[in-house]
């Protein structure tokens, strides 16, 4: 069973993500605040890991940069409140596989998580291995 | 040779001796040798005065020619002194002549408005810039009341209370109306004329145009509202969305779970539907308050005019609302923004289509004048009325059961972001016109470089009112 991360500090975000995901198959760790994020990701090692940018203790974006320097491949999906993070320089396309702004269309999140998982099956990764042991 | 009263007397005196001895020589003759005789003596005391008034006159002659000689020299310097003085009047006349040239060429060149009265409030100085400024021309204020200039009356109040009760003013705002029934904002200044013997004799107001000023201030103060209707925004759009996302989530997964025929379904259908009301409500609000990064690149407004009309083309044909188009073949072109440009004419195509629920015709014209492109946007639907008119552009102002109300608010606020304007003009049962005019590149590249020639162009163009 794939597992995904979730790291919001709304309560019922939270939920919303543990029901969605949960009923669609995965293993859903939920994190309330950036640094449990972080620790469940190195704790947890999960295949996905869905952020909220605006949280408690450490910020969404630093989560992301800690998660790339530990792992360069795991997909991570930003979903956030805030109007079009995609036009926002300071997050590189390429260390996020997507993003979705709040409020959230569950089907398109089922549908891009699905997408993610399974390119990420798909595409193979031949430093990952090594940076994992590192 | 002419013979003045004063040679004869002089003739006349010198013949006195000659006469004295013409007389004596006969009795001379009639004496003969007798010496002793009377006649001989009345002869000689005869010739003596004769020697005498000769010697005395000559002395007198020669004491009166001197006499004649200074008087000359006198006169001679007298009207050497005469001419130099004639000269230096001359000279002084010629300095003041060029003193007055010189202050009338100060006062014609300020850039700053002069206008004088005497104590009788009669206007004595208008200078260049007070006829530029007011619309007036010099003659129809100098040596008038200026009381009966209409235009000038705020300015009069204020001449007439320094004049007449020594009332000045340092820094004061007044506005004045144009015969063109422009308003204009004049930052004024007044003070007494004091004359040469300490009297007061009238009294100046200077004065400057504040239009620029104003709407300079203005134009900051917008963008201060908005960028703090901007900070406002971002900051509610957060808090709202939060909760906004597990409400439309978890409503998202009611519906999944009723039945299509369930009362519950069509409960979650509106939550749901609501809750993209609200979403589509904060978005534009961020649109409205984000300001356009405008001259991004260089567009071409016919391509991007006919893409709006091809992504509008089903929804046109659902209604039965047809397109005409009218777009002049060479437009200058624009910077700005594209995805915000088109923003704006989907947005007043679609206002346009929405209009005319039983069908009608869309028109879309764009063409050059004077270096800038306008487009136009016609419908054949009723119009707008007259009272809601000003307030269409407002944000939240809506006609429409659906409607955000900040759809022509947004479209303002990109134009004016381009430099450009946007107006309406409308008639209940006549459709409604939108008219878009922004700055085409040429127009831009003149502002910058050639300041002469843009502003020719901008008075051509009527930009001066």
């Amino acid at each position: 069973m794939k597992k995904i991360l979730v790291g919001d500090d709304e309560m019922t975000a939270r939920m919303l993500y543990e029901e969605v995901l949960g009923e669609a198959g995965y293993e859903v760790i939920a994190a309330k605040d950036g640094r449990e994020a972080y620790e469940k990701f190195l704790s947890d090692k999960p295949d996905l890991v869905i952020l909220d940018i605006k949280m408690p203790k450490m910020h969404g974006l630093e989560v992301l940069e800690r998660i790339r320097q530990t792992d360069k491949k795991v997909p991570v999906i930003i979903s956030t409140a805030y109007q079009k993070m995609e036009d926002d320089t300071a997050v590189s396309h390429g260390d996020v596989a997507c993003f979705l702004t709040k409020p959230v269309d569950i089907n398109r999140l089922r549908e891009e998580v699905g997408r993610i998982l399974a390119e990420a099956v798909v595409e193979p990764a031949p430093g990952g291995t090594q940076e994992d042991t590192t | 040779m002419k013979i003045r009263p004063g040679m004869i007397r002089k003739r006349a005196v010198l013949a006195i001796p000659w006469l004295l001895i013409l007389v004596a020589g006969p009795l001379l003759l009639f004496a003969g040798d007798d010496v002793s005789s009377p006649a001989a003596a009345v002869a000689l005391t005869l010739l003596f005065a004769a020697a005498v008034s000769s010697g005395f006159l000559a002395a007198r002659l020669r004491a009166a020619e001197e006499e004649r000689g200074r008087v000359a020299a006198v006169n001679a310097r007298l009207g050497q002194e005469l001419t130099k003085l004639r000269q230096a009047e001359e000279e002084a006349r010629e300095e003041i002549a060029q003193l007055y040239q010189h202050n009338q060429n100060i006062l014609e060149s300020l850039k700053t408005a002069v206008l004088s009265v005497d104590p009788g409030q009669i206007a004595t100085t208008f200078n260049a810039e007070a006829a530029r400024i007011t619309g007036l021309a010099r003659g129809a204020v100098i040596g008038k009341p200026l009381g009966e200039v209409l235009a000038l009356r705020p300015i009069y109040f204020l001449l007439r209370r320094a004049v007449e009760e020594g009332l000045v003013y340092g820094r004061g705002e007044v506005t004045i109306e144009t015969p063109r029934g422009k308003s204009i904002p004049i930052g004024i200044s007044t003070s007494i004329l004091i004359g040469p013997e300490h009297e007061p004799c009238g009294a100046v107001a200077i004065f400057k145009d504040l239009s620029e000023i104003k709407n300079l201030e203005r134009k900051l103060k917008r963008s201060e509202h908005l960028a703090l209707l901007g900070e406002m925004a971002a900051s509610l759009a957060h808090e709202i969305r939060n909760p906004l996302n597990s409400i439309s989530g978890f409503a998202q997964l009611l519906q999944e779970k009723a039945r299509e025929s369930d009362r519950d379904r069509r409960y979650t259908d509106i939550i749901v539907r609501e809750t993209r009301r609200i979403e589509r409500i904060v978005s534009d609000t961020l649109v409205f308050s984000k300001e356009t990064a405008a001259g991004v690149c260089e567009l071409e407004l016919n391509g991007l005019i006919t893409a709006c009309i091809q992504t509008l083309s089903e929804v046109a044909r659902k209604s039965t609302v047809s397109f005409n188009l009218g777009l002049a073949s060479r437009l200058p072109p624009v910077t700005g923004n594209a995805s915000r440009l088109e923003q704006v004419f989907t947005n007043l195509m679609l206002n346009a289509i929405q209009a005319m629920p039983d069908g009608g015709v869309v028109s879309v014209t764009a063409t050059a004048t004077n270096g800038c492109v306008e487009i136009e946007v016609s419908d054949t639907g009723p119009g707008i009325r007259q009272e809601i008119q000003d307030k269409i552009f407002l944000p939240f102002f809506t006609t429409k059961s659906d409607g955000t109300g900040l759809g022509l608010a947004i479209c303002s606020r990109i134009i004016e972001d381009h430099g450009g304007s946007i107006e309406v003009s409308s008639a209940p049962g006549q459709g409604t016109t939108f008219k878009i005019s922004l700055p085409g590149q040429s127009a831009r590249t003149e502002d910058a470089t050639q300041p002469t020639a843009a502003a020719a162009a901008g008075s051509i163009g009527g930009g001066m009112e």
